[in-house]
């Protein structure tokens, strides 16, 4: 009864298209389109055939008696139709019941970032990503829809090719090093962010932050296609602060030592080592900060034929930072082969090998640290004008010796690895077992030699090992069936095993014999950073999932999933998650078909519970630990209490989403609203220190995330010119509605945690400005009123560093051979803290430059301005206020690439099958009254805890890159 | 399957087993002395801030820390750093003395065991003095059984509940019972030679430190003697050996140290912060030339204004790049490995000087403080007065944690000149500023804690 169909896909040019996938509908039965666009597949009767292809409008086609069915696929801009990764399998945008964002290939390919998250920055919405840093390599923040924790991770769960992988800083410095720079971007298929419950819980305990499915690049049967890159180009930062220079410093300083009683201010300068009559005007803010560079080679073969699929790629990356020594370089090459042993048995390998070479920037709070240069006194030189060798006698360490005298680097070996067999032993029944290692091997190398701050009188040498072995095992059963053409059902169960082993060796050493000399093996005596330790997790689940159609029309969809997890409490170790969907596509009702204005409708709600697991492995144990007096070792408890109670925190999630298609898709887009209500919260909660302990980590207290996503698209002119725009707007609201007592960051940050308030609410005393008679600081009252004394003003709110809401801007014009785009970001109603406020904009407090603005320093009775008397080592506006509290809104010209393909009878002569060639820029302008460096800033130099957000510490800022580039296909 | 779920912590052991055995318990004992190590004890602040929080006149902040520098302008707030990190590393200590004293039963050795508690003790009366002295009143026998001082915790905690107790502040007097009933056990615990760890002649130079503190000389003066007879030690030949070398025959306690193992290098550490070496130290502190030149041209406690490697006194120049040359730095922090003496024979000497002169035995207390001036190499007194013992504990123990405690206890006022506008500025010792507050988060979490005034 089966009949065989065959015919060719088209694009509108009339050309062939490879690649696209001829699905039987409801069933798996599919193949995929050959080089020229033809494809063969034998179908049962009355069966409706799927063509889909990722960049096209999908179609639908009964076959009823047609043997043949040629198709013309019309060029997608807005995706609707597109096969949408999903966890554990695919579906079609139009059948999902999730919230889910799916970028593709062209929104990472060819952007000069490190790593992908930073490519896909204001096109996301429903996720902030902030970059935190202008350092290469540094880790970023990603949030998917606000932050659901506060003391366990928020960062979202990654899997690449069905692998969760090691997204966590493993590095040994204070900030994070990103683990997932070590995938190009260019390998890069679909990026799939699952936001809601439904989309995510199949996840479980690991999903409340949402997940990132990552797919890589597949090959296609037909003809070989070889691909060759390059871009070059070349990036300076966003934006310097301003400091004094060195007439203006002479003038503060010595009006500050003058307010202060000193007859001779140059005395004051003498006592610090500073010369009041230095001829130097040194620009410290330009010395730690260079020319960058970026360039890329990238070169794929994909291709294959019926039996064997494969896609090969190797890609060189080269970033000279903006920062001074900062260079990150990366290589990386990978395999992905599918191989059919028969139609029922596939078997499948995808390699992937990265090097990967970081030197570093040292910690935002190292005095090594490029960007703590500009504290420098600007009338202290770079260089000794007597020995022409770097200034070693300056207020603050010249770090710039550190470059000259040592290294800071961080190499990488990374695979992400993943082997497959699929075996369909009856039709609709497939099974599939998959194993990956993800396997990550970090040497970080650091060396000073003797002169350098670090080095001492003799020099220090640190080696650090790491290697993380994280090995999953997928193994499902999914099964696929039509019963009565009605109703169409897909069923998913499943089981998985994830163990992670992370082992670290690290030596570290002094007394070198000279700076020639720079292993740890040449150091006389070996230090205390001299340690190997381990640590591993474990995670057992069982899942499931099934998803009900009827008529295309009612969708219903549900999945459950049982973690257990090494992490938890002997009392908690296994927990059950779940979700529930439904969805209901309008147009396909009798009333909207065939409607001109209308052509998709789709309405879809979900309720879901999703948990968090990302907290320390062992943090359920009450555990001693060595510790170590002189050449003896005895024990100490650790600060944290045992807690075998301990579990994975709760996430509640309601989402109603509709999704909507007019003008024949023209004008497209997705309304998406929720409630994220987060109990059970993994808390570490402090204790008091007179009982001997820190922290408890605690499953107490609750938070509320709340918002809306719009995404909206439209194709403006479909002719000759094409023009398309687009633009996402996202609003989060975060609460915390339950907590034992207020978490307080502490040290000068501003950042705490407080029933009733957004995680990281700034709060602390209130600057109220300068009294106009005598110049002091003043601060708020609890009774509103103002006082001199620092100790007499009240806590209370200064600041939210989380947005209102952030958002991209997109647009695309093609004409003719030309195409153009445009990125913009924006972040709007957030505040920044200036934690180094205190030492560079507290009107001469101490000798640290200060920022131009303390130049409107209070001088005279009756002046009215917001910047004290200078009074040299007097705490006048000194303490950590509101002061340096400042609002972090931006909009950023995130992305502008102009491109140029040369003509088809151009290449018909060459040898060559496209060419383009393009410019690019990225960063290219920011928009912030921030007036610090860059306002996507995030530094990670106070622990890095969740809630401290929004916090600036000499952090460097991002690079705005133009480059040129060149694409090539044979 | 599910035997993978239980994964043990490579590098650390369960609280469960982690004392059942009384070669564990030792273990403990040595991980209290461990915790001394530790910067935000003797390891850097319990000795620095003293010396900084009543340091004006007698050294400089130069450092970026504005912890520090809050300290010496006594503009410091409830969220300091250090009064935040030693409140929590004192009450550690003690939890680990109180959780030894629990896991005594399995000891078996009775030598041992009472070896253990005496050491435990002695750690948990020296953390309740120390944090009694620094975020409590000044003793005084008339008001100090309404005086608050800080909470005293003696169980062994462990359980969730244990470790959530709030507890309320104790009353100066009740603290400084408790040191002393403590002290008092642990004289007859411990052993007279006990290595470089704590013997009962440590805990006896405590307690005559305790008594000291608390204005009750004669009982301090008795212990001093004591130790001064009975413990073997002797007066190094100099002074300057006792910071050079380890373990000198002076030497009370003493934190051991080594490269490996030491309070720190780059932001911790008395040398980290006081040694102005080329690259060696930040020289953070700096001595003024006015306290300089209270010693004696021939005392070699004092300065020559030579750089280290020239220098033959405990003063000298610092050389460091990033400050200014010709300062005097302590020749008493010079390397990040040395060990740090705690107490020390000399002091017991001036204990003794000062109670026989408030007994009224004037040629006592000369002989004593006269032994001290000449190791130095300074002019014997041939007279003396209360002033000359309080200056002379001055110049011996300088840098080493008790000028605050001296002017406390002596109710003597800091005077010292402005070096901007030469105004002379004068601070009483009650002044409510020279008390630490109590760290803002331990009172977010534990409403029972009253904070100083001023605060």
């Amino acid at each position: 009864q089966t009949r065989a169909v065959s015919g060719r896909v088209v694009g509108p040019d009339g050309a062939g298209i490879p690649g696209v996938t001829v699905l039987e509908q409801g069933t798996t039965n599919g193949v995929s389109t050959g080089g020229e666009g033809n494809y063969t597949l034998t179908v049962q009767p009355n069966a409706i055939l799927v063509f889909s292809s990722i960049g096209y409008i999908g179609q639908t086609i009964p076959v009823g008696a047609q043997s043949i069915i040629n198709v013309t696929l019309s060029n997608n801009e807005t995706l609707l139709s597109e096969a949408v990764v999903v966890g554990y399998g695919s579906q079609t945008k139009a059948d999902l019941t999730g919230a889910v964002t799916q970028l593709t290939a062209k929104d990472v390919e060819n952007t000069p970032v490190v790593s992908f998250e930073q490519a896909i920055q204001g096109r996301t919405p429903g996720v902030t990503i902030n970059q935190t840093s202008g350092k290469l390599g540094a880790g970023p923040q990603i949030r998917v829809r606000g932050s659901s924790s506060v003391t366990a991770s928020n960062q979202p769960l990654y899997v690449i090719d069905g692998i969760p992988v090691t997204s966590q800083d493993v590095s040994s410095d204070t900030e994070p090093l990103n683990p997932l720079a070590d995938l190009n971007p260019n390998d890069i298929e679909s990026i799939t962010i699952l936001k809601d419950a439904s989309a995510s819980a199949i996840y479980g305990s690991r999903a409340s932050n949402g997940v990132i499915l990552v797919t890589t690049k597949k090959g296609r049967e037909g003809q070989t296609k070889v691909n060759v890159g390059y871009y070059v180009g070349t990036s300076t930062a966003t934006h310097k602060r301003k400091f004094l220079n060195a007439a203006q410093y002479k003038e503060l300083f010595a009006e500050a030592a003058t307010n202060v009683g000193y007859t001779n201010p140059a005395d004051a300068f003498t006592e610090n080592g500073l010369d009041y009559n230095s001829p130097y005007d040194e620009n410290w803010v330009n010395a730690g900060l260079q020319r960058g560079r970026v360039s890329q080679y990238d070169f794929n073969v994909s291709g294959g034929d019926a039996k064997t699929r494969f896609y090969l790629s190797a890609t060189y990356n080269d970033q000279k930072g903006i920062i001074i020594s900062n260079r990150y370089r990366r290589g990386s090459a990978r395999l992905n082969l599918d191989h059919s042993i028969s139609d029922k048995l596939k078997v499948g390998l995808n390699l992937s090998l990265t090097r990967s070479y970081n030197n570093r920037v040292p910690e935002d709070n190292a005095f090594s640290n490029p960007i703590q240069l500009n504290a420098l006194p600007p009338i202290q030189p770079k260089y000794d004008p007597v020995t022409n060798l770097l200034n070693p006698a300056t207020l603050y360490y010249n770090n710039l010796q550190d470059l000259e005298y040592g290294r800071n680097t961080a190499g990488t070996y990374r695979s992400f690895s993943t082997a497959y067999l699929t075996y369909q032993p009856v039709k609709g029944l497939s099974l599939r077992t998959e194993t990956g290692a993800d396997f990550l091997n970090l040497n970080e190398e650091l060396y000073r030699a003797a002169g350098t701050q670090d080095g001492g009188n003799s020099g220090y040498g640190y080696s650090n090992q790491v290697q993380v072995v994280n090995y999953t095992t997928n193994n499902t059963a999914t099964y696929n069936k039509v019963l009565n053409e009605d109703h169409s059902i897909e069923a998913l169960v499943g089981f998985s095993f994830q163990k992670s082993n992370t082992q670290q060796t690290s030596a570290e050493g002094r007394g070198f014999p000279n700076a020639e000399f720079q292993k740890v093996a040449s150091a006389a005596i070996k230090t205390a950073g001299s340690i190997s330790s381990a640590n591993d997790f474990s995670f057992i689940s069982y899942f499931g999932r099934l998803n009900y159609s009827f008529r295309n029309k009612y969708l219903l969809s549900g999945s459950v999933r049982r973690d257990g997890s090494s992490r938890f409490g002997n009392n908690n170790r296994y927990g059950t998650f779940g979700a529930g969907s439904v969805g209901w596509l309008i147009t396909e009702e009798s009333f909207l078909q065939d409607n001109s204005v209308v052509n998709f409708l789709k309405l879809r709600a979900s309720y879901g519970i999703t948990g968090n697991a990302e907290i320390g492995n062992y943090a359920s144990r009450r555990l001693f630990s060595a510790i170590f007096y002189a050449d003896q070792a005895g024990i100490q408890p650790g600060t944290t209490v045992g807690n075998p109670n301990l579990s994975w925190e709760t996430t509640g999630q309601v989402d109603v989403g509709l999704e909507f298609g007019f003008l024949n898709n023209r004008i497209s887009g997705e309304v998406d609203v929720y409630q994220k209500d987060t109990r059970d919260l993994l808390l570490n909660r402090q204790l008091p220190y007179i009982n001997g302990y820190s922290v408890i980590t605690e499953n107490v207290g609750n938070l509320r995330n709340r918002g809306l996503e719009i995404a909206l698209n439209g194709l403006v002119i479909d002719k000759e010119v094409k023009w398309n725009v687009g633009g996402n707007i996202s609003f989060n609201r975060n609460k915390i509605t339950d907590l034992v007592d207020p978490i307080i960051a502490g040290g000068n940050t501003l950042a705490q945690v407080r029933e009733g308030q957004p995680i990281g609410v700034f709060w602390g005393v209130k600057y109220a400005g300068v009294d106009p008679d005598n110049g002091d600081a003043l601060y708020y009252t609890s009774e509103g009123t103002t006082t001199n004394v620092y100790s007499q003003a009240s806590q209370q709110k200064l600041g939210n560093p989380n947005p209102k809401f952030t958002g991209g801007i997109t647009s695309s014009v093609t004409w003719k051979g030309f195409d153009f785009s445009l990125l913009g970001q924006f972040v709007y109603g957030n505040d920044i803290y200036n934690t180094a406020g205190v030492y560079q904009s507290v009107n001469a407090n101490y000798f640290d430059n200060q920022t131009v603005d303390q130049l409107r320093r209070w001088q005279n009775p009756g002046d009215v301005t917001n910047v004290p008397q200078a009074r040299l080592y007097e705490p006048n506006g000194t303490q950590v206020s509101s002061r340096w509290v400042t609002s972090g809104s931006f909009l950023r010209g995130k992305n502008f690439t102009l491109g140029y393909t040369l003509p088809d009878y151009l290449m018909n002569k060459g040898f060559a099958r496209t060419a383009r060639i393009y410019v690019s820029a990225q960063n290219l302008f920011t928009i912030t009254n921030y007036d610090g460096y860059d306002p996507e800033v995030n530094t990670a130099t106070f622990g890095g805890a969740n809630y401290i957000l929004g916090h600036d510490f000499y952090t460097p800022p991002l690079a705005k890159t133009l480059l040129i580039g060149v694409n090539v296909g044979f | 399957c599910e035997k993978q779920l239980d994964l043990e912590p490579p590098q650390s052991v369960d609280a469960a087993t982690a004392l059942d055995s009384e070669s564990k318990v030792g273990s403990a004992v040595l991980g209290l002395y461990a915790k001394f190590d530790d910067p935000s004890l003797y390891g850097t602040q319990l000795i620095l801030i003293p010396d900084i929080l009543g340091g004006n006149g007698v050294v400089a902040w130069q450092g970026s820390f504005t912890t520090y520098r809050d300290l010496l302008n006594r503009t410091t707030t409830n969220l300091n750093g250090l009064a935040e990190s030693t409140w929590r590393g004192a009450y550690q200590a003690i939890n680990q003395a109180n959780l030894v004293i629990n896991a005594l039963g399995v000891v078996e050795s009775r030598q041992l065991k009472a070896q253990y508690e005496g050491e435990a003790r002695f750690v948990r009366a020296d953390m309740l003095f120390e944090l009694v002295r620094l975020y409590g009143k000044q003793y005084n026998a008339s008001t100090a059984s309404s005086d608050l001082g800080v909470p005293i915790s003696l169980t062994a905690n462990q359980t969730q509940e244990e470790a959530a107790t709030d507890l309320p502040r104790a009353t100066v007097a009740e603290v400084y019972a408790q040191v002393i009933t403590d002290l008092q056990a642990a004289i007859t615990l411990l052993p007279e030679d006990n290595g470089f760890r704590a013997s009962s002649y440590t805990a006896k130079a405590l307690l005559a430190r305790v008594y000291l503190q608390q204005g009750n000389r004669d009982a301090a003066g008795a212990q001093a003697d004591e130790v001064i007879k009975n413990s073997g030690k002797a007066l190094s030949p100099t002074l300057v050996a006792v910071f050079r070398n380890r373990n000198s025959a002076e030497s009370l306690f003493e934190i051991q140290q080594n490269d490996q193992n030491n309070a720190g290098t780059a932001n911790n550490g008395l040398a980290t912060l006081y040694a102005n070496i080329d690259q060696l130290g930040r020289g953070d502190v700096r001595v003024t030339e006015d306290f300089a030149a209270q010693y004696e041209d021939s005392d070699v406690r004092g300065t020559d204004f030579e750089t280290f490697n020239l220098t033959r006194k405990l003063i000298y120049v610092g050389t460091g790049p990033t400050r200014a040359p010709d300062l005097l730095r302590s020749g008493k922090w010079v390397s990040y490995g040395q060990n740090i003496p705690v107490i020390r024979l000399a002091e017991m000497y001036l204990i003794r000087a000062e109670a026989a002169f408030y007994a009224g035995n004037q040629s006592a207390a000369l002989a004593d403080v006269n032994t001290i001036r000449a190791r130095s190499g300074a002019t014997p007194l041939t007279t003396i007065t209360a002033e000359d013992i309080l200056r002379e504990r001055q110049l011996e123990l300088a840098f080493e944690g008790v000028r605050l405690h001296d002017l406390k206890r002596t109710g003597t006022s800091i005077v010292y000149t402005n070096a901007s506008n030469g105004a002379t500025v004068t601070v009483a010792s009650d002044s409510p500023r020279l008390v630490l507050p109590i760290p803002q988060r331990e009172i977010n979490v534990n409403p029972l804690l009253v904070q100083n005034p001023s605060y």
